[in-house]
């Protein structure tokens, strides 16, 4: 007798999830280019907590506090909310356009990130008067416009009769990914010496995350997240199929415009502050799926979770192992990630069959 | 018996006659007149007049692509119908939000192929759907008591904690024989729930869904491919053909050989086996 595959309880899952990702910020903010004593992190972690990082340390203390809280925190914080939203994003992705192999970039949002990021960057050379314009923080809202303005284009396209089907959103996503990317290879071909930072910006990183970007992006995702986790029982609904859902009352057209938005848009957020970052939002959900079976409901906060630690993870791994040299994190990710999915991959198949 | 196309008019008087006769004393779940359905610019069906009583287990028959499934999804509201009227009760059916349509009508659908490797009592409890309410609500309660009424009640509460996608044919259509129940729908319709099955888990179905529909007075419409099952188990029948109902009526009177002989372009006999009471078809070639 074949019995149904076993699931792990998602409760303690997601409890073990958490310990890990807070041994994990703790960890990722004791190495790097200064490496901190433990009992050092903890203090300021305990001082930051607390709320009394107003009493003056000296000496070794107060660095230890400078490079935690001015530099390390802001960018450990960043990588968990991107790789949250990533994580995320791929679930909702697979389960709206029924496809294992929709991650957040499936439908073009990444290309429009990047065409964006470009674009501000290269700005101060197409145009000497825009230089005002330019400069690092301009970069992500520019990736972030370049990013929603995709997803217009995508959605325009895919849409006929006010629906919007999964394979033509895929099919959309591709066009108007395949087209920016030309655009890009065009602007690189004349960066010249901007050349370097918009490759480099393409592939992903944290470096230079600021409190500022942290406490906007803290909000814009949690809000994100509620909604779709709010949605988590029309995604089980909607996985037997258009008819099926209808026939049970959920407005599978309206629900699913909605999530696709919601998901575009978070996955918007993420790349426009880090770069294109691939395999999170693939390999996340899938381990999930194996672990927890298909219910969204749990699949949604634990893919947040583990979303999180793994890009902290990532993004530690690409500050120190080659340091003081900093690796793209999305190099990290694709080179453990490609592998891994394999692996996940060979294992579900074998399970399916 | 009716010959539906004899009358011009749709409230022609014989159908209301006939039908009342059928129905006794409740009134009608579902009223449909002058209903036409199809995709787009498409008409599948055209001029449709009947009605779906509570405790009366409704069949459709008839050749392949003649819109029987059409029709079933025109009263779900999976289509929109292109005219005419459907009534449920006292409401037109389209003012009915989505939602509340699917605490009324529940659908056990064809063999359907189910990606996810959900347990059984997962995708029961997604009949819960149309009961639930609130912002998270929007979902399932795996725990209420009609998941494990549902389940009890199609005998597969053994199989509650397995993956849907690891059982048999047979075992599925409990499932969504379950589910829809779990709906506590007023109306069940079945498109075509057996044609995948053998016989045993064929009427299996079937025996269930008849003794819903006499014990808690559901009205049922089903999608036929099968007429011997269809002369078992339906007490009335609307016969579909070229786009409209041709015949209507209660069992004995519309499977005949005449009737089924016109409807399917196929010399068919009748007979009647002893101790059963309703007609049965062979082929005669």
């Amino acid at each position: 007798m074949v019995v149904g595959q076993r699931r792990v309880p998602a409760l303690l899952y997601c409890l073990l999830l958490l310990l890990l990702l807070f041994l994990m910020i703790i960890g990722a903010a004791s190495v790097g280019a200064a490496q901190l004593p433990l009992s050092a992190v903890w203090q300021v972690f305990a001082d930051f907590i607390s709320g009394s990082l107003e009493v003056a340390v000296e000496g070794s203390a107060a660095a230890a506090r400078l490079i935690i809280i001015d530099v390390r925190l802001p960018r450990i914080l960043t990588a968990l909310l991107v790789g949250a939203g990533l994580g995320v994003a791929g679930v909702v992705f697979q389960g709206l356009l029924l496809n294992p192999l929709a991650d957040p970039f499936t439908i073009g949002v990444s290309a429009g990130a990047a065409f964006g990021a470009t674009v501000a960057i290269m700005l101060p050379t197409l145009w000497p008067l825009a230089t005002i314009f330019s400069g690092p923080a301009v970069v992500p809202w520019f990736a972030f416009a370049g990013a929603v303005l995709s997803l217009a284009l995508v959605y325009f396209i895919a849409r006929s009769r006010g629906r919007v089907m999964p394979e033509s959103m895929i099919l959309a996503g591709v066009i108007v990914a395949s087209f920016l990317s030309a655009l890009i290879s065009f602007m690189k071909s004349i960066a010249g010496e901007k050349l370097a930072s918009v490759v480099f910006w393409i592939m992903g990183g944290f470096s230079g995350a600021l409190w500022s970007q942290v406490l906007l992006l803290l909000p814009y995702c949690l809000i994100c997240l509620i909604i779709l986790q709010a949605h988590a029982g029309a995604l089980n609904i909607m996985a037997m199929g258009d008819t099926t859902a209808l026939q049970l009352g959920v407005e599978v057209y309206r629900v699913r415009r909605r999530l696709l938005l919601v998901a575009a848009l978070l996955t918007a957020a993420a790349v426009s502050v880090s770069g294109v970052i691939g395999f999170v939002g693939l390999v996340v959900p899938h381990i999930n799926r194996l672990l927890l079976g298909p219910d969204h409901r749990r699949l949604l906060p634990a893919s947040a979770l583990l979303g999180g630690l793994v890009l902290v993870a990532a993004d530690t791994l690409a500050r120190t192992v080659a340091g003081p040299t900093e690796i793209p994190v999305g190099v990290v990710t694709a080179l453990l990630g490609a592998p891994f999915f394999c692996v996940i991959f060979k294992k579900k198949f074998h399970d399916d069959k | 018996m009716i010959n539906s196309s004899d009358h011009s008019s749709p409230q022609g008087g014989g159908i209301a006659e006939n039908q009342s006769a059928a129905s006794k004393a409740w009134d009608p779940i579902l009223e449909v007149t002058g209903l036409s359905c199809g995709y787009g610019e498409q008409v599948v069906l055209d001029q449709l007049n009947f009605n779906l009583w509570p405790g009366f287990f409704c069949g459709i028959l008839g050749p392949n692509g003649c819109g029987k499934s059409t029709l079933i999804n025109t009263i779900c509201r999976v289509n929109e119908p292109l005219g005419g009227s459907l009534l449920f009760g006292e409401q037109e059916l389209r003012t009915i939000s989505r939602q509340e349509l699917a605490a009324k009508i529940a659908v056990v659908p064809q063999e359907t192929h189910i990606a996810f490797p959900f347990k059984v009592r997962e995708v029961v409890a997604m009949g819960r759907n149309p009961h639930l309410s609130g912002f998270f609500g929007s979902g399932y309660d795996l725990e209420n008591e009609m998941v494990d009424q549902a389940l009890t009640a199609t005998g597969i509460s053994h199989l509650a904690e397995r993956a849907i996608t690891r059982l048999s044919g047979g075992e599925r259509q409990l499932v969504m024989l379950a589910r829809a129940l779990a709906q506590e729908p007023r109306l069940l319709l079945l498109d075509e729930p057996t044609s995948n099955l053998d016989i045993s888990h064929a009427v299996g179905i079937l025996r269930l869904v008849a003794a819903k529909v006499r014990q808690e007075k559901l009205a049922a419409l089903a999608v036929f491919h099968d007429l011997n099952l269809a002369a078992v188990f339906a007490d009335y029948l609307f016969l579909v053909k070229d786009g409209t109902i041709r015949y209507q009526g209660e069992t004995n009177e519309v499977i005949t050989e005449e009737i089924l002989s016109d409807l399917y372009e196929l010399p068919l006999t009748v007979y009647t086996p002893p101790g059963l009471g309703r007609p049965q078809v062979a082929v005669c070639v």
